[in-house]
Formats: C-alpha cells, sequence, structure tokens
C-alpha cells in the first residue's frame, strides 16, 4: 500500500510499460487471491476471480484516477467480482475447499492448514457484508477508513457490521473450541 | 467502574464495545484508552468481553495466508495488454466519433490508428456448446488456455502491431482476437465451410461491436480496447491437422492493415 509507488507504477502502465505492471500484480497478486479467497472458501474461484480483476485494472488503466489510492480501487474490484461471484452461486453449496496448499514444513502444514480451515470455515457462515468487513481488516489489514473508502459506506456502518461480525466470529470458533 | 454504578445500559453497552473494539483495532485516542482501562478495571464482565474478543481478534489475524496457484502470475501477465501510448479509446458516438468523420482524419487514421491485435486459435473440448453458448460467455475471464500452440503471425505497421496465434485442444477451435484502436477495425476470417462451422463469440463488450457469418466469412466490427474469440466447430470427423488455412485480414477505414494464414497442419 505505497501510495507513491503504485502512482508512479501505474503512470507507467498507462505508457505501456509491462515492467510496472509486472511489478503491480507482483505486489496485489497475493493479497487480492487472499481477500477473494476469504470471501468466496474456494482457491479456484479465487484465482479466476483475481485474474479478472487484474485484467479489468489494467483494461482500464487509463481511466484510474489516481487523487484515489491505487489500493483502494483493486480492492474495491476484487471485492465486487467476488460478492457477483457469491450472488451466482448463492443457491449452491459453499465451496469451502480441503486442498492442501504448499505450507512450509509438515508441522506447520497441519496447525496452519488447520487454523485456516476452521476461520474460513466461520467466516463462511457469515453473510456477505459482516464477511467482508472482516476479510479487510483482519486479512488485508485495511484501517476503518480505508475500508470505508473500499466499500464505499461510512466509517460507522464499517465499525457497526465489525463489531456485530466479530461477535458471530467468536461464537462461531468458541463453538469450535479454537 | 464499579459493577454497581447505576448505568443506562442500553446506552453503555454500545460505547463499552465502541471503545474495546477500537482499543484492539488500535484507534483509540490517549483519553479514550484511559476512558477504557477504568473501565476493565471495574468490570469484571468488561474485562472478559475485552479478553475474549481480543482472542477472537487474534486468532482472524493469525489465520495464514493461502499461496496463490503457481500458474496465476504468468497467466494473469499473459492476458493483460496495456494501452498503446497515443491510442485512445472511442465509442461510437461523442466528440471523437465526429472529428473521426472528417474525411482527412479518416485518412489519416487509417495510418496512425493504434491498434493492437493479437489473435490465437485454440481447440478445445467440442462438448454442446452452441453460438448461443458462446455468446452468453461475453465478459467472463477465458481459463488458462493449454491448448498447442499451431502457428501465429505478427506485425507493426506505423502505429499499428499485431499478432497472432493458432493453438489446438481436444475438439473446439477458439480463435482469441485482443485488439486495441482509436477507430473501427474489421477482422475478416474465412474458413473452409465444409470442415468448419461458427459456434458462437464471446467477449465482444462494446456498443456498436458487431459478428456477421456469411458463406464461410467472420466478419467482426469492433473498436477501442477488445479480447474476444471466435469459435469454430468441426462439421465432420477429421483428423486434426487436416484443415485447410484461415484467411485473415485487419481492416482499418477500408483499408487492409495486415493480412495472413494460420495454418494448423504444419
Amino acid at each position: 500500500m505505497h501510495k507513491d509507488r503504485d502512482a508512479a507504477l501505474v503512470n507507467d502502465c498507462k505508457q505501456g510499460d509491462r515492467r510496472a505492471m509486472t511489478e503491480l500484480v507482483s505486489q496485489y497478486e497475493r493479497p487480492v487471491f487472499n481477500a477473494a479467497y476469504r470471501i468466496l472458501g474456494n482457491a479456484d474461484d479465487a484465482a479466476d476471480i483475481t485474474q479478472t480483476v487484474f485484467l479489468k485494472v489494467f483494461e482500464h488503466i487509463s481511466d484510474y484516477d489516481p487523487k484515489f489510492r491505487f489500493f483502494s480501487w483493486i480492492y474495491r474490484i476484487a471485492i465486487n467480482e467476488s460478492l457477483n461471484q457469491v450472488k451466482q452461486r448463492r443457491n449452491q453449496e459453499p465451496l469451502a475447499d480441503s486442498q492442501a496448499s504448499p505450507w512450509r514444513s509438515p508441522e506447520e502444514h497441519l496447525e496452519s492448514k488447520r487454523l485456516c480451515n476452521r476461520v474460513q470455515g466461520a467466516l463462511m457462515q457469515l453473510e456477505t457484508d459482516y464477511r467482508t468487513v472482516v476479510v479487510l481488516k483482519h486479512m488485508s489489514g485495511c484501517s476503518y477508513q480505508q475500508i470505508s473508502e473500499i466499500l464505499q459506506i461510512p466509517e460507522k456502518t464499517v465499525k457497526s457490521r465489525l463489531y456485530t461480525a466479530r461477535q458471530l466470529m467468536k461464537k462461531t470458533l468458541g463453538s469450535r473450541e479454537l | 467502574m464499579n459493577e454497581n454504578t447505576h448505568i443506562d445500559q442500553s446506552k453503555l453497552e454500545p460505547q463499552i464495545s465502541d471503545l474495546i473494539n477500537r482499543s484492539i483495532d488500535g484507534e483509540l485516542s490517549a483519553a479514550e484508552q484511559a476512558e477504557l482501562d477504568v473501565l476493565l478495571d471495574g468490570s469484571k464482565r468488561v474485562r472478559q468481553a475485552y479478553e475474549e474478543l481480543k482472542t477472537t481478534t487474534g486468532i482472524l489475524d493469525g489465520a495464514p495466508e493461502r499461496e496463490p496457484p503457481e500458474y496465476l502470475h504468468k497467466a494473469i501477465i499473459s492476458q493483460v495488454r496495456l494501452p498503446v501510448p497515443g491510442a485512445a479509446k472511442t465509442s461510437g458516438s461523442g466528440l471523437f466519433s465526429n472529428w473521426l468523420s472528417a474525411p482527412w482524419a479518416r485518412t489519416g487514421l487509417a495510418v496512425a490508428a493504434g491498434l493492437v491485435l493479437t489473435v490465437s486459435i485454440y481447440q478445445t473440448d467440442t462438448g454442446s456448446l452452441s453460438p448461443e453458448d458462446a455468446s452468453g460467455m461475453t465478459g467472463t475471464i477465458m481459463k488458462s488456455p493449454k491448448g498447442v500452440l499451431l502457428d501465429s503471425t505478427r506485425f507493426t505497421v506505423e502505429a499499428v502491431n499485431g499478432k497472432a496465434e493458432l493453438h489446438l485442444k481436444d475438439g473446439l477451435w477458439l480463435i482469441d482476437v485482443n485488439l486495441e484502436s482509436a477507430g473501427e477495425v474489421v477482422l475478416r476470417l474465412g474458413f473452409s465451410a465444409e470442415n468448419f462451422e461458427y459456434a458462437g463469440v464471446n467477449g465482444l463488450q462494446n456498443p456498436g461491436d458487431s459478428v456477421v457469418v456469411e458463406n464461410g466469412v467472420i466478419k467482426v466490427s469492433s473498436s477501442g480496447q477488445q479480447h474476444f474469440e471466435l469459435l469454430l466447430r468441426r462439421t465432420a470427423a477429421l483428423p486434426a491437422d487436416d484443415m485447410t488455412p484461415l484467411a485473415l485480414e485487419f481492416l482499418a477505414n477500408n483499408v487492409v492493415v495486415h493480412a495472413a494464414e494460420l495454418d494448423g497442419s504444419r
């Protein structure tokens, strides 16, 4: 979330600089993928959404207004795309997957995977409005003000949703004996 | 605060909750933190709520990140098309459109149109994909194509750049077109009507874009930045390499700016 650096890279992208584009992709690929994954609960869908997000970002890079922060813009697209995907499969079962991830060691793998899956399970029980603020706050590390900017809702609403979501998460995670 | 203090619970609870939540998020002022500290010292219930919330947020903050799949970075990089400096986006109306109506401007545009073309042909699962199915895919993301690259063409004419690739995979032929131009560009694709039939288009997005198929020729008119796919299906069971080359022509203002054949039989 380096505003000046991002602005410079975006400017270079507008001039057709693919190195700048690659740098932006490298910087935001992981957070965008993880935000999508936490909202969707499925790694394949998150990967598709991540591709869509970057294609849209660079397709419209000329329209990007530098007075807004780039990370807010890309997160907003990521959240909207993810929520659209959720709506499309509303009548389906949540696709929380148990696919193994490339964790670093067997012990870390097991513990991390267990924690990751439990948190994900609890997240998937939240309504998407609540899930989104939890993801942005706790997985993406955004402030209230940044979440407000990304979701284009008042800070007061951000806090209200976050507090309620945490209470719900507390109950769910507590019932899972975490 | 003493537990026996008479307080308006309905008013105080949200205030306490707000203080606790903002404290955990590091968003309290010094004065507010001091206020909360008093509450924590004086109320077991508040302390318990604080500790529980801290545990919950600790779990959330500590949830490990997921590694994106290895293919993802390359898939993104390979699909992104950046603006061509000097090329303007257009639509079918507005000031720029009026400017383009001037004959002198059109002539100049034929030479100067900032045009980037990427054409890929993939063969994928024949399945039951109908033209309607294909149209319904408009605006969706392409799955990372794994088709075999069979042929390609690339060109640069003044500010006009283009690239064409022929891929093959499993059963359906996809003609993947990336296009960026200041004005309208027409793609004419000739195919052997005895061997292939048109199976649909995916991805045309701008108002005024059109696809016409007549006598073994697909004609696509589009403008601005475009990424679309044309789909062809075999009309008869033939070996994959038994195909008449596909003839491509790209025209700007009725002038052919590039012509090529893509041959999958090599």
